[in-house]
């Protein structure tokens, strides 16, 4: 029996992370794995206006704290939002207001800095437990993230690899639809995107007891219900499609070799939601990152199938 | 950071699920739900064991009652708008084996039984006077034929079958169509109320004893023109002390309000497509659809009744439905309904069949949403694995729950037969008081989730931590007053014969089903953690440090 936990967007969330590392425990699952926009996008200054008495806006309301016990829980409030505190003064703050890219590369240092944060963290809490910690990011994650994740020695780096999960299963995983991974610039059209992956997969042996982790959930009315999404759709297209979201392309790569499970993630829907696709179970675990939800699948594997699978909202 | 538009991610924008009912379509479901004609028809009909009671303000006294009780409901489907409401946010606070035991019963099986329970009064409260007019108008006795047998019991059940299966069609549609055909009937039904109310405002208390006698007499052949006085006289003969309005008191007013639950309480079953309706995550639209359906329900029935009550005086109104019931007065051919006495305000077979079409509107689309209630619990347990995952499967094309609305169907048969053909009709009046303890457990739960681990930053990071009364959530003190209520009602159910629900044969249905689930529960969380799973997990508190 093999268990795994899996999670997808958790989009910066540091109380996601630590409840994550905590459910590794408490579950006893012996792999994580995190698929997709581990990343926050969002820069919050908090500004010092005396000594000890700081400002910032959060979600348009404006908010003043005194003292280190204050400024502590605040901050501890913006990361498990999934945005990056940082400590300014007004003329830093003007400064980062008026300039797009000294926003970016102090959003791209405090980032930084919290994935270390996590990673050190994740270390301390696994390690010893003997848990795996698989991680593949998104589209959405900057380039740096890679080689942050490459050199931490718990993490297995899963973009674009096969990884063995045990002896009779292995992980396959592609976060990027993009040609040449993320960076590039030409985005997949459905049949190019089912070209690519079914490359990738097709070096497998015996890919039906394999598992899928790929960011973009397939086609299907299951899955979430949104305004239908395609690979070469631009983003204001998307609200004029009323009928089912995902990808057509992972959809067929699904249909045509029907692997034992196959992950996702790419939703803002905070509810887990689950179909199968032929034999296949197909997982898009919901974010429910605004309100401190840890949410997942706990999927425990036999030899040639799942044993059983259960939605997690923590 | 790359976050060049031409670069935004697949499945990037936050777009939110698709919400096919409009906050107004919320508010009509809840109309419905609550059934303000129809249902209400039926439950006036109950109330001659008080006869001081004085139903327009028992009507005022019970909305006014729930007005706690519909507030958590709308502030609890604004800080978790899901599919399954009731279930999510019983399990969610209360536990999973409470959610499970709690809801199964009255909102996933007990819709099968009140689909029959509705649509079985159907066929002569609605059908058959549409035909009678029909027939009238078309001039075709074949159709008063067709209203006779429809209002046998054989007739009356295939009625039913043909209904469910309607049901099962426009829930095969998808919810985008259930909401099209609820507006259009939503309309005709309003103009038909109030083209009623003008009826009765233009008619005086002698003018409706005239026609009420010419109907009998000339539709019915009953009565000898003296319908009116010999229904009063034949129940006061039976021992029947019938009041009129002026000596009703507000004690009897109040006590009828149990019973007018029956009517009154439904607007919560919307909670259960929550995930369905748009705005809900703004308490303002979840205001309009809870409380605003309470009050717009209070004002129009309340209005209603006391325009036909001032008509038709309340003695006559209590006494017609006393002999109806006890049986002794079965020689009056018809049940004395709200539809016999409009139609007996005119004598054109077109206002009977205008009557009859609004009646109609009013009845069709209001049963369906019995599917709708058992379907989305069982999505949402299906979803949390207490039900097999396949429950979920949703069809192509529109996204709708095949199965479950099958297993519905299914279901609804069954127990339409047993409720036409075995005794089990008797249990219509056990299966309010079970939903209204459904309904209490999930105001209990709102009640708590300001204090509970598993929900409390749920509601602090929510914007209705913002609403206080001294200091105390909102939600935690409408709780309070809401459940203090549903004691009240929950000790009048037991100690009073007059609700129909405190006999030996109540208790063991009520007890035996919470009973069942309880094994139920316990027997499928046993199964899945054979299987490896256990279903604790599911809502465990993961620690953040």
């Amino acid at each position: 029996m093999f268990t795994l936990l899996f999670t997808a967007d958790i989009q910066g969330s540091e109380l996601c992370w630590k409840k994550l590392l905590n459910a590794a425990e408490l579950f006893r699952a012996d792999a994580l794995i995190v698929s997709g926009n581990l990343m926050g996008t969002e820069l919050q200054p908090i500004v010092q206006e005396k000594n000890d008495v700081w400002r910032t806006v959060l979600e348009d309301d404006p908010i003043k704290v005194k003292g280190n016990a204050e400024f502590s829980a605040l901050e501890k409030e913006i990361l498990a939002m999934g945005r990056y505190p940082c400590r300014v003064k007004p003329e830093e703050a003007r400064e980062l207001e008026q300039s797009p890219t000294l926003r970016q590369a102090r959003l791209k240092q405090e980032s930084i800095l919290c994935l270390r944060r996590w990673l050190e963290l994740a270390e301390r809490r696994l390690k010893n437990a003997g848990q795996r910690l698989i991680i593949m990011p998104g589209d959405n994650d900057p380039m740096f993230v890679d080689e942050i994740l490459m050199e931490s020695s718990l993490v297995e780096w899963a973009q674009g690899e096969t990884i063995p999960l045990t002896p009779t299963h292995k992980l396959i995983s592609e976060g990027s639809f993009y040609r040449g991974g993320r960076g590039g610039s030409h985005r997949f059209t459905e049949e190019e995107l089912f070209q690519y992956l079914q490359d990738q997969v097709g070096t497998m042996d015996d890919v039906h007891s394999n598992v899928f982790n790929f960011q973009t959930p397939p086609l299907h009315p299951d899955l979430y219900h949104a305004p239908r999404l395609n690979c070469t759709r631009e983003k204001d297209d998307w609200t004029k499609h009323r009928d089912f979201p995902g990808c057509a392309a992972v959809r067929r790569l699904i249909e045509t070799y029907q692997p034992l499970l196959s992950l996702h993630g790419g939703t803002c829907d905070r509810e887990n939601k689950f179909t199968r696709i032929g034999r296949t179970l197909c997982c898009v675990p919901g974010s429910g990152r605004n309100e401190g939800l840890l949410t997942g699948f706990l999927i425990t594997l036999e030899e040639s199938e799942i044993q059983d699978f259960q939605p997690i909202q923590g | 950071m790359n976050s060049s538009p031409d670069r935004e991610p697949l499945t990037r924008g936050c777009l939110k699920n698709e919400r096919v009912f409009s906050t107004f379509d919320g508010f009509a479901y809840g109309i419905y739900a609550n059934s303000i004609v129809i249902a209400a028809i039926l439950t006036y009909s109950l109330l001659w064991p008080w006869p001081k009671a004085n139903i327009p303000l028992g009507i005022v006294m019970v909305c006014l009652a729930f007005v706690p009780m519909f507030t958590v409901y709308a502030m609890l489907t604004t800080l978790m708008p899901r599919i399954g409401g009731d279930y999510v946010w019983q399990t969610r606070s209360i536990g999973l084996n409470w959610g499970f035991i709690l809801i199964v019963p009255p909102l996933m099986i007990g819709p099968w039984f009140y689909m029959a329970s509705n649509v079985a009064p159907a066929s002569t409260l609605v059908i058959a006077p549409l035909l009678i007019s029909l027939a009238k108008i078309l001039n075709a006795p074949r159709l008063t034929d067709m209203a006779i047998v429809i209002s046998t019991q054989t007739g009356s059940w295939w009625f039913y079958v043909i209904y469910v299966s309607f049901a099962g069609v426009v829930m095969l549609f998808g919810m985008r169509f259930y909401a099209r055909l609820q507006r259009i009937s939503f309309i005709i039904g309003m103009l038909a109320l109030a083209s009623w109310a003008v009826m009765l405002f233009l008619t005086n208390s002698s003018q409706f004893q005239e026609g009420f006698n010419g109907f009998m007499s000339g539709a019915l052949q009953w009565g000898h023109h003296d319908a009116y006085r010999q229904i009063i006289k034949n129940a006061v003969e039976l021992g029947y002390a019938p009041k009129p309005l002026s000596e009703t008191t507000a004690r009897s007013s109040f006590l009828i309000g149990p019973a007018l639950a029956y009517t009154f309480m439904y607007i919560s079953c919307t909670s259960l497509m929550a995930g369905e309706i748009q705005g809900v995550d703004k308490l303002k639209n979840s205001v309009m659809i809870f409380l605003g359906g309470n009050l717009f329900s209070m004002v129009v029935c309340a209005g209603f009744m006391w325009l036909l009550i001032s008509r038709l005086s309340n003695e006559f109104f209590t006494s017609a439905n006393f002999l109806w019931a006890t049986g002794q007065g079965r020689h009056i051919p018809i049940p004395p309904t709200t539809g016999l006495f409009l139609m007996a305000l005119g004598s054109s077979p077109w206002y009977w069949f205008w009557v009859a079409v609004g009646l109609n509107a009013w009845f069709w689309i209001w049963p369906v949403n019995n599917i709708v209630t058992s379907t989305r619990i069982m999505l949402a347990m299906s979803q949390d694995r207490l039900l097999p995952s396949f429950v979920t499967k949703l069809s192509k094309n529109r996204g709708t729950p095949v199965v479950a609305i099958c297993i519905c169907y299914a279901c609804s048969l069954l127990m339409g037969w047993l409720y036409y053909f075995t005794s089990f009709s008797r249990l219509t009046l056990d299966m309010p008081f079970m939903t209204s303890i459904a309904f209490a457990a999930s105001t209990l739960a709102g009640t708590l989730i300001p204090y509970l681990p598993k929900t409390r930053r749920l509601y602090q990071k929510s914007s209705l931590s913002s609403y206080t009364i001294l200091g105390l959530p909102l939600i935690t003190v409408s709780g309070v007053l809401g459940l203090i209520y549903f004691v009240v009602m929950f000790v009048l159910y037991i100690s009073d014969d007059r609700y129909g629900t405190n006999d030996s044969l109540s208790a063991w249905f009520i007890l035996g089903s919470l009973a069942l689930c309880a094994a139920g529960v316990l027997l499928i969380r046993r199964y899945r953690k054979k299987r490896g799973t256990d279903l604790s997990n599911l809502l465990r508190i993961i620690p953040s440090d």
